[in-house]
């Protein structure tokens, strides 16, 4: 007779441990409820006691990442047996051989730049590739819980704010107050319920770490990064096009009219939000062997200011004009940088776009979000030039496919490229150059803008006549 | 009113008292005296359960109506029932294990002798109570329009109880066939008639227009033909009637209570028709008497060999709850329940509609039965102020297989009705070992909450908790009232009772839920609802149901908002039979219970529920927190009666304070 040990799941953000220590070695005897191991998870050290007496046999090292749900050690009712198993029988169990390494990481599986990498080892042998396949489906049925939105209690927001947290690990964690942040974050357990036993196999103890190495705790916002970001690759064939083109021009049209601040980030944003109507793959996600499609286009924003990667949520982003995108943009930046980011509104993108273009980083491959199909990055340097600028889309293979990227990218760049002054059509062009001034007030444009900067804005309307005609943002506001 | 013997005569449906007709009703009287004698001896000898009451010296009252008895037609008596039961089914190994408490007995032994059933007679312990079943029995008949009439034996002493006036109104009125024998034996168990009885007894039958006839068991060959003529009237103009017979109880109301002196016993002994012809000893009536005798102690001797009965107890099926998601259409509860009244009146003919002033234009005094009556005026009915009769009516019809369904105008009402329930309804499948079901359904709305006071806002349900063979059933806005009473109408073997609640009436389903929150039903024929939070932490179970759903829900949006707490709701919508063992999984992942009612809390649904939960799982009782309002009555002025009940305010006050 003998019986695993299985790792436990510690909490629902985790699908692996790392084994940080034994407290026995292989072959001795154990008791029930004895401690053997400790693990760590993103959130604790946890040790792991012996659900059954007998000889023990382990079956990771020190060091290793264990899978949720793959065996951690081997309990014996017999010496013998432990012994014929570890001789190498035929029906060895789930106990690999010593000589071969465990495989560092379990599931997810690691994915880099687009590129899948498992890391099994080629030596391994087929029965060990097996077991990994059962590990990882046991892995896939104990998922984090998704009830596909997410509502905050005033006092969880409250939380969130004081403890500096990111609201966007609770995503789809439904009803959250404080009580279920807590929980979610592993600090508190969960309520035992009759049928369950109300016995478990894992108990909280302050950490036993004996590396001699010097370590610096991973803090909890990179912590959530991290995990978020391995889920976005986990089980994706992630894939990346980037185009580059010239940005000088349309920068010129946007300083000559003074419109958008001179920036061109909502340019994009504008332009890519419309596009992505076009493109219902890539406002989506793929999940089990379906594609599930948005009903709306929440662009989240790449923002990190100084103060750590925020990711706040231009809601509806296909509806809003360029104008109102940077008004959005702005108050997001604001709010940032007071502390006062509303955690409901850094949750619940549908796409990504990060910009690195004012930091003079001309091309760049962003990382995928979890629950999304591709994310754009925006890549810039002002000292070459022509300004030019290189639009990546990095995307997930199991979804769409390079070609219709492309089309993507190509479609987004003509559209930008329609800004630039010099792309104008005639008409246009001496629509620009003809005086534009305030109806009511007479006030140009040029002095508008001199006046009030980017505060200004010189709205087109249909005056009575049913002709279009201009007013200045201060005369709008007096109608 | 009273019929004159010479009007009998020239009655053309005059059935001859033949010399064979006499013969028969002799030997049916004597084979009662016999049998009763026979018990008395039984009794003595401590072979009986309970008490005898035997109606030795009345026992040509039975013999002879029941000369005019067709199959299909229906004999309710009383507790003074063996005679009646013998000369209509002649079974008398089942009369006799029945009150020897066998498994032979006509009743299996649940009923004993005073709860006798075969061949549609039916006998019941309560005065008076059986007279609006037979009414409504007497009305299903009607309805067939096949001539089958009801009978119903009552006693003098009945004739002090309420309900049988408001009987006799009902079948004067609508003019059912429904004949009431009235044995007048001049006692009330010890107490003599000229004690407590004023005025006339047929005048009273009279008052109500029913046409009332007289006669006496010591006459019994001029008794047969006043009965001839009585039901031959019932049967053929399908109208009430009401015949005395005077008569006298030779021995003790029950086995060895009589205090009535030798004096006025005696002579009654020496006129009795019986005693009278055994007196002349002829040598036919002497075999007869014989070949009873004998016939008895076979009947004993069968009746001792059958065993007694296996107690059989209801088979409480544990099946395991499984839940689904649910929507409901928007709408106000009233308009939805008509709705459902209007299409289930279109699918279910035999389906009728009882109650006060429910017919067109008015439709009830909260308008569930709007428009009702302009659709299915043969099925809809106004009755009189008579909350008891209507709903022994109701019993009577679904007992001829009519789905009845009463409405009794405000929930304060049903006191009245409880006997008629308890004794009655809910008991008979189970008295009468199954021969009968009667599947009634009773509404009422319950609930305070519009200044209406203390006799016309209280939510009473939890008096009607309890009783064996009452479904009880409270209607919510979360849930469709359509299925619900689908499954009530097709599904019941028994009374139904279900609570709706005013304030809901006027409200809507509950379509939309706070955001975060599933509407789950069970699959239970009659669900329960559960507000499922979608969530890693719930902090609070809220239990209630009826008008308090839509209360609930708001607590639980509030509860989130306001408080941080995450609230689950359970609402059943059968709360009796109930058990909450299914539940108590969700309501471990609680850390606070709260079990609201608008009842009272004193013995009540919560009481029930803490109850099980200290049985089934004592470690989830520091949990309970129960939220029921003071025990005074419910005072009329709006803010004060706002300051008793449970409301979204209070409750999470509660709920907070048990934090």
């Amino acid at each position: 007779m003998k019986q695993e040990i299985l790792v436990p799941r510690v909490n629902t953000n985790d699908d692996e441990v790392e084994l940080v220590h034994w407290y026995v070695e292989d072959k001795q005897f154990v008791e029930v409820g004895q401690e053997i191991a400790d693990v760590e998870s993103s959130k604790a050290v946890m040790s792991i006691e012996s659900e059954a007496a007998g000889y023990i046999l382990t079956s990771a090292r020190v060091g290793d990442s264990i899978g949720v749900g793959a065996p951690l050690a081997t309990i014996y009712n017999e010496l013998a047996e432990l012994e014929a198993d570890l001789n190498g029988g035929a029906a060895a169990p789930a106990k690999r051989d010593r000589s071969t390494p465990v495989r560092e990481s379990t599931v997810p599986l690691v994915v880099t730049n687009g590129a899948v990498q498992t890391k099994l080892d080629s030596e391994q042998e087929l029965i060990d590739e097996k077991i990994e396949k059962s590990q990882q489906d046991l892995v896939t049925v104990a998922a984090k819980p998704s009830f596909g939105f997410t509502r905050f209690s005033p006092s969880a927001k409250e939380y969130l704010k004081q403890h500096n947290l990111d609201a966007s690990q609770f995503e789809g964690m439904g009803l959250v107050s404080v009580e279920a942040i807590e929980q979610i974050l592993g600090k508190k357990s969960q309520p035992i319920t009759p049928g369950n036993g109300g016995h478990s196999a894992t108990v909280v103890t302050p950490s036993l770490s004996n590396s001699n190495l010097r370590s610096e705790k991973v803090s909890k916002a990179k912590q959530i990064e991290i995990s978020l970001l391995t889920a976005g690759q986990a089980g994706g064939i992630n894939s990346s096009l980037t185009l580059q083109f010239n940005s000088a021009g349309i920068r010129q049209t946007l300083a000559e009219t003074g419109s958008l601040n001179g920036q061109i980030l909502p340019l994009v944003l504008f332009e890519f939000s419309r596009l992505l109507e076009e493109y219902p793959v890539f406002n989506a996600y793929y999940e089990a062997g379906r594609i599930y499609y948005y009903d709306r286009i929440d662009i989240g924003l790449a923002m990190d200011l100084g103060k750590g990667l925020k990711v706040p949520i231009i809601r509806n982003a296909n509806f809003l004009s360029p104008v109102e995108i940077l008004e959005t943009v702005t108050d997001y930046a604001t709010e940032y940088l007071d502390n006062r980011l509303d955690p409901a509104d850094l949750i619940g993108g549908t796409v990504t776009v990060t910009d690195l273009s004012n930091e003079g980083i001309l091309h760049f491959q962003p990382l995928l979000n979890q629950n999304q199909s591709i994310i754009l990055g925006i890549g810039g340097d002002s000292s070459i030039d022509g300004y030019p600028l290189t639009l990546t889309v990095v995307f997930d293979h199991r979804i769409s496919a390079g070609r219709e990227v492309a089309s993507f990218l190509n479609e987004l760049k003509k559209r930008l490229l329609s800004y630039a002054l010099s792309n104008l059509p005639q008409t246009q062009q001496l629509a620009k150059t003809k005086n534009v001034q305030c109806s009511k007030c007479s006030i140009d444009l040029h002095s508008l803008y001199q006046k009030f900067g980017s505060e200004a804005l010189m709205q087109v309307h249909i005056n009575e006549q049913g002709e279009t005609d201009y007013i200045c943002h201060v005369c709008l506001e007096g109608f | 009113m009273e019929i004159s013997v010479l009007r009998v005569l020239e009655t053309p449906l005059e059935k001859q008292l033949t010399p064979e007709i006499k013969k028969k009703i002799i030997h049916k009287a004597l084979f009662s005296r016999c049998l009763e004698e026979r018990l008395l001896e039984l009794y003595s000898q401590g072979k009986l359960f309970g008490t005898v009451h035997t109606c030795i010296g009345q026992e040509f009252s039975g013999a002879v109506i029941t000369e005019f008895l067709q199959p299909g037609d229906s004999i309710f008596s009383n507790h003074r029932c063996h005679g009646h039961f013998l000369c209509w089914t002649e079974n008398l190994t089942g009369l006799i294990a029945e009150i020897m408490g066998k498994q032979a007995g006509v009743c299996s032994g649940r009923g004993g002798s005073q709860h006798l059933c075969q061949d549609g007679f039916y006998s019941n312990g309560i005065q008076g109570g059986i007279v609006p079943v037979a009414t409504g029995l007497a009305f299903a008949r009607k309805l067939n329009s096949e001539g089958k009439i009801a009978i119903v034996f009552i006693g003098d002493g009945t004739l002090g109880e309420g309900v049988i006036y408001e009987a006799f109104n009902l079948a004067a009125k609508w003019e059912l066939p429904l004949l009431v024998v009235l044995e007048n034996n001049g006692y009330a168990q010890s107490t003599c008639q000229t004690e407590t009885l004023a005025g006339d007894i047929c005048s009273r039958a009279a008052a109500f227009g029913i046409r009332t006839a007289k006669g006496d068991t010591w006459n019994w060959e001029q008794l047969y033909a006043i009965a001839n003529n009585v039901v031959n009237y019932v049967r053929n103009e399908s109208k009430p009637a009401f015949l005395q017979i005077d008569t006298f109880r030779l021995k003790a109301h029950s086995k060895g209570d009589d205090n009535r002196p030798r004096s006025v016993v005696e002579p009654y002994e020496q006129k009795d028709s019986l005693n009278l012809l055994l007196a002349e000893s002829q040598p036919e009536l002497i075999a007869l008497q014989q070949e009873i005798e004998h016939l008895i102690d076979k009947a004993v001797a069968e009746a001792e060999a059958s065993p007694y009965p296996e107690v059989k107890l209801p088979t409480t099926r544990e099946q395991k709850i499984e839940w689904q998601e649910t929507t409901v259409t928007k709408q106000r509860l009233v308009k939805a329940l008509n709705q459902t009244f209007k299409d289930l009146m279109r699918e279910h003919p035999k389906m009728l509609f009882i109650g006060e002033d429910v017919k067109s234009p008015y439709g009830g005094a909260f308008k569930v039965a709007q428009e009702l009556s302009d659709l299915f005026a043969e099925r809809v009915f106004n009755t009189p102020i008579s909350e008891a009769a209507i709903v022994g009516l109701a019993t009577g019809l679904a007992m001829e297989g009519y789905f009845p369904f009463v409405e009794i105008m405000f929930g304060d009402f049903t006191t009245l009705i409880l006997d008629q329930i308890l004794n009655h309804a809910s008991k008979f499948r189970y008295m009468y070992d199954e021969q009968v079901t009667a599947n009634a359904v009773i509404r009422t709305p319950m609930g305070g909450g519009r200044g209406y006071g203390p006799t016309h806002s209280q939510t009473l349900d939890r008096h009607f908790l309890g009783i064996p063979g009452l479904r009880v059933i409270a209607l919510n806005n979360l849930l469709e009232p359509k299925p619900l009473y689908q499954t009530i109408l097709e599904t019941s073997l028994d009374p139904t009772l279900v609570i709706e609640n005013k304030l809901l009436y006027s409200q809507y389903l509950r379509e939309q839920l706070p955001e975060g929150f599933k509407r789950l039903v069970s699959n239970e024929p009659l669900p329960t609802v559960w507000i499922k939070p979608e969530t890693v932490a719930v902090d609070v179970t809220l239990i209630g149901y009826g008008g308090m759903s839509e209360t609930l829900v708001k607590v639980g949006d509030r509860l989130f908002e306001e408080h941080d707490l995450i609230a689950q709701i359970i609402c059943p919508t059968q709360i009796y039979p109930f058990s909450i063992k299914p539940f108590l999984e969700i309501i471990a992942q609680s850390k606070i219970l709260a079990i609201v009612e608008e009842g009272q809390g004193f013995a009540g649904f919560g009481t029930e529920i803490v109850t099980q939960i200290a049985e089934a799982d004592p470690s989830l009782l520091p949990k309970v927190t129960r939220i029921v309002p003071p025990a005074i009555s419910i005072p009329a002025s709006g803010p004060v009666e706002t300051a008793i009940l449970p409301n979204v305010d209070k409750i999470i006050t509660a709920i907070v304070e048990k934090k």
